[in-house]
């Protein structure tokens, strides 16, 4: 059985300060996986997008494909919507870009097209799950008072949706990686700067193995999937890997010549796509953008609230 | 609304991914089977419009539960399952009640254990949108003649209907308290068991009394089938009782073209409703397919208290009859123990009788001269139940003349033949005072009880179970009149066609040599033929019986000529060895 690839990524804030879930500058959060098989990456990637491919649109700063002319105010080095969303308050430009919808700015357009691949064309499906504060904690996100340990619990929460129709005797190799996290957070303090004031900084998530926690979650899962639906074998092998055991794990593949010669660059793509997928989850009108898939645009898109999936967010 | 056992099926349903990427698949999903599923209709309630509903309410019954209390408990299932893409008209309730009726699809009843549901829930419920309100009341009815507590809140309405079907069906006693109740198949049911019931008890002698009483019950109401069936397995019983077997055998039809109809839409027939077909069987010699019912009765119904001392006696009967003793010993004794515990008196003098027959067959006549007195008395004080005690009074008969008691036993015959009003036992005590006679060296009387019976004895001979006497009779006979003497290879023939294998071995040594031969090769391929089945008895009745070789010693004794020197085998051959002329006349029976 081939394996299959999962590429996750989060959005929103993850940080839990002074109990409190959430980073204070937006009340939203959110995370969504990417998940095919390896023949369904291979094809995606190859696939041409725009004057491209998908590969190369991913792996590389959205600001690279823009018309002459135009700039985006910060320019990441890498595939990151963020930085349309900093063009887009900069312009004061529309901040709901809806998916069916033409954008007639060229950077939302753009934006637009690279959504439209991949809900419509890629073949690569799209779980994204979301919703405020409240929502997180209706679902029961949040008690550990740790953001790297919530934020496993919801990836392995959202994954549970789909959990018992991946193959089961198939492997799940997953690229979720590690986040920043204030000196102020709760699990920060407590493990290294005890004595810290808000810094402005952000630091890597220390000592706490999220790919660790974030695989037990899936297993949980995964025997809980088994346990409440039987009729076959439910997937219980989960390789949890961050960008470079991914390029690893990819370049030791046979059949999919393409990504086996391309791995660190597919891995970068794999990454972008999961970053635009971040943003394809339902968010309540305010003051952030946003992207809209209008119902039935996707049959590949599977979006939700935090609270539909608190039964599926393990304690 | 309320619902207080909680069981659980589970059935395969098809289930799209949440994302095209991932490929449909059938998930097991579990559904809780809350019970009771039905209740009484309140008096001025109106059902809910969903379907099954108003045809619920049509017969007086409503659910005890919402929908939801019938939908899968597991919450993640919804999130695997998109409800909205269910039929437009799913009612959780009718998949369970679906379930616990064991409704068939595709000619395979829907059940809830142990290994579950195969169909997936688009056929189940196909199924379930076609079926019409005729089968599911057939169905319905026959789970109220079940009494099943898991469909049907008996509280709500009857509470002494589940006892009343107890009381009447498996222990065939009267009912006494007819009530009416709303529910259409529950008041019909009461009439049923406490009018049909009764009336063809008394009256059904024969196939037309039956049929009549049926005619004049169904043509004051529209009954369900299963009601039918109830009935005409009631008059089978009647008619064996009374020995009109052919009559018994048109009945038995009847039941089992109702019961096949019934299993083509339920798996809620249960094996009781055949259990008149093994006795049939039984009587009939057939001792292969007999022990085959009631085993699968056994299976299924064994623990059941209140069908057990009937279902062990049953058992014991047939083992007895192939020569395998002590497991028939084994049965008539729990038969006897479970119908004192249970206080059913009627099985426990049958029960005592069976065993006082298998003592005999033993060699022990002081234990079955202790059973049979014991089941003496207990007829003697039933005033309810309209058997004579004529056959145990026979039998008593038997025992003093095997004890060498020949003025005791003239007794009992006497006493027999004063309470066998409908002369049902006359074969059998008619029996009874050849061997007398014959026993007692009195050839007057042997000549004076032929000629008298002569004609008679020609009849049952041609009887499936009277001619067992009818050749008793005739060796009786044999030594001092020549007319029965020419007619023993006859008579042993009829035995041998009604499968009394041991009984006819016991005559082989009085027939000409030409006649022994042919007919032991009979014998023998019989009683191979019931060891045969013996060896495929399951598992856990051969824990019961242990080992189980009585057809096999049998063959061995008659292939060595050696039934005459072996005590124990002989005394198997009960009832022929009332006429033991070996021991009577110190003289060899093939000297006749």
């Amino acid at each position: 059985m081939e394996p299959w690839i999962a590429v996750g990524d989060e959005t929103g804030g993850w940080d839990i300060v002074d109990g409190s879930f959430g980073n204070g500058l937006f009340d939203f959060t959110g995370l969504a996986w990417v998940l095919g098989s390896i023949s369904t990456w291979e094809r995606a990637i190859q696939m041409p997008l725009g004057g491209s491919t998908a590969m190369a649109a991913f792996s590389r700063p959205f600001a690279t494909r823009l018309p002459e002319g135009v700039q985006l105010p910060n320019n990441s080095a890498k595939y990151h919507i963020k930085d349309v969303w900093g063009y887009c308050r900069r312009k004061a430009l529309s901040l709901k870009v809806t998916l069916d919808v033409p954008q007639e700015d060229p950077v939302l357009e753009l934006l637009r097209g690279d959504a439209e691949w991949l809900l419509r064309k890629s073949g690569l499906g799209v779980l994204a799950v979301g919703g405020s504060a409240a929502d997180a904690k209706a679902a029961g996100l949040g008690l550990s008072g740790d953001g790297l340990r919530e934020r496993a619990r919801a990836f392995a929460g959202l994954m549970t949706v789909a959990m018992p129709f991946l193959p089961g005797d198939a492997s799940l190799n997953l690229l979720a990686e590690g986040r920043t996290e204030p000196a102020i957070a709760d699990a920060v303090k407590a493990n290294r700067f005890a004595d810290r004031s808000d810094d402005g900084m952000r630091y890597m998530e220390p000592y706490r193995d999220f790919l660790g926690r974030l695989t037990e979650d899936l297993k949980r899962a995964s025997e809980q999937c088994h346990a409440s639906v039987s009729g076959g074998s439910v997937v219980d092998k989960f390789y949890c890997k961050g960008g470079g055991g991914m390029v690893q794990f990819i370049s030791g593949l046979r059949g999919i010549p393409f990504l086996q010669s391309h791995a660190a660059e597919s891995v970068a793509a794999m990454k972008g796509i999961a970053d635009l997928a971040a943003t394809l989850i339902p968010q309540p009108e305010g003051d952030g953008c946003r992207m809209v898939v209008p119902p039935s645009f996707s049959t590949n898109h599977w979006a939700g609230n935090f609270r539909e999936l608190r039964h599926a967010i393990h304690g | 609304m309320q619902s207080t056992v909680k069981r659980k099926f589970s059935l395969p349903v098809w289930a799209d991914g949440p994302v095209d990427v991932l490929p449909k698949r059938q998930l097991r999903v579990s559904f809780p089977l809350p019970s009771p599923l039905l209740r009484a209709l309140g008096p001025s309630e109106q059902p809910d419009n969903n379907l099954w509903s108003d045809w619920l309410s049509e017969w007086g019954w409503a659910w005890t539960v919402s929908p939801d209390g019938c939908a899968p408990a597991i919450p993640l299932v919804n999130l695997w399952l998109d409800r909205s893409a269910w039929p437009r008209d799913f009612d959780a309730r009718v998949l369970a009640l679906a379930v616990a009726l064991k409704l068939r699809v595709d000619g395979k009843p829907l059940s809830a254990a142990p290994d579950d549901i195969a169909f997936d829930l688009g056929r189940v419920w196909r199924t379930v949108s076609a079926l019409s309100q005729e089968v599911l009341g057939e169905i319905l009815a026959l789970a109220l003649l079940r009494a099943d507590f898991t469909i049907f809140n008996f509280d709500s309405v009857a509470p002494s209907w589940p006892a009343d079907v107890g009381l009447v069906i498996a222990e065939r006693r009267n009912l006494r308290d007819v009530r009416e109740p709303v529910p259409i198949w529950l008041n019909s049911g009461y009439a049923l068991l406490g009018e049909a019931f009764s009336m063809v008890r008394s009256m059904g002698a024969t196939l037309e009394d039956c049929q009549e009483v049926w005619d004049t019950f169904a043509s004051e109401r529209e009954l369900p089938l299963a009601f039918k069936m109830a009935f005409w397995w009631e008059a089978t019983y009647c008619l064996t009782e009374r020995h009109a077997y052919d009559a018994a055998e048109k009945a038995q039809d009847k039941v089992g073209a109702l019961a096949q109809t019934l299993e083509g839409l339920t798996g809620l027939v249960d094996q009781m409703w055949h259990h008149q077909q093994g006795r049939l069987y039984y009587y009939a010699g057939n001792h292969e397919l007999a022990l085959a019912e009631f085993i699968r009765e056994y299976q299924t119904h064994g623990e059941d208290l209140k069908v057990a001392a009937m279902l062990n006696r049953e058992i014991s009967n047939v083992l007895s009859d192939i020569a395998c003793l002590d497991a028939a010993k084994q049965f008539a004794e729990k038969s006897v123990a479970v119908a004192k515990t249970q206080g059913q008196r009627t099985e426990l003098y049958k029960s005592l009788g069976r065993l006082a027959e298998i003592d005999i067959k033993l060699g022990d006549l002081a234990g079955a001269e202790q059973l049979l007195t014991e089941s003496l008395s207990i007829q003697e004080k039933l005033a309810e139940d309209n058997r004579s005690p004529a056959q145990t009074l026979t039998y008593l008969g038997h025992v003093a003349i095997l004890n060498g008691e020949l003025d005791k036993a003239a007794e009992w015959y006497d006493r027999a033949g004063a309470k066998d009003a409908d002369r049902s036992s006359l074969p059998y005590i008619t029996m009874g005072r050849f061997a007398l006679a014959a026993a007692a060296g009195n050839v007057v009387e042997l000549n004076q009880l032929w000629n008298a019976h002569r004609e008679r004895i020609e009849t049952w001979a041609t009887h499936q179970t009277q001619v067992l006497p009818a050749a008793a009779c005739m060796l009786a006979a044999a030594k001092h009149i020549a007319l029965a003497k020419e007619r023993l290879p006859g008579i042993v023939r009829a035995l041998i066609e009604n499968r009394y294998a041991i009984e006819a071995a016991y005559v082989l040594s009085a027939l000409p040599e030409d006649d022994q031969s042919r007919m032991a090769g009979d014998i023998v391929a019989m009683l191979n033929r019931w060891q045969k089945t013996l060896g495929s008895l399951p598992p856990e009745i051969r824990e019961i019986t242990g080992s189980l070789n009585g057809p096999t010693k049998m063959v061995e004794t008659i292939r060595q000529s050696a039934l005459r020197g072996n005590a124990q085998m002989l005394a198997a051959c009960y009832p022929m060895t009332l006429t033991d002329l070996d021991r009577r006349y110190g003289g060899a029976v093939a000297a006749i």
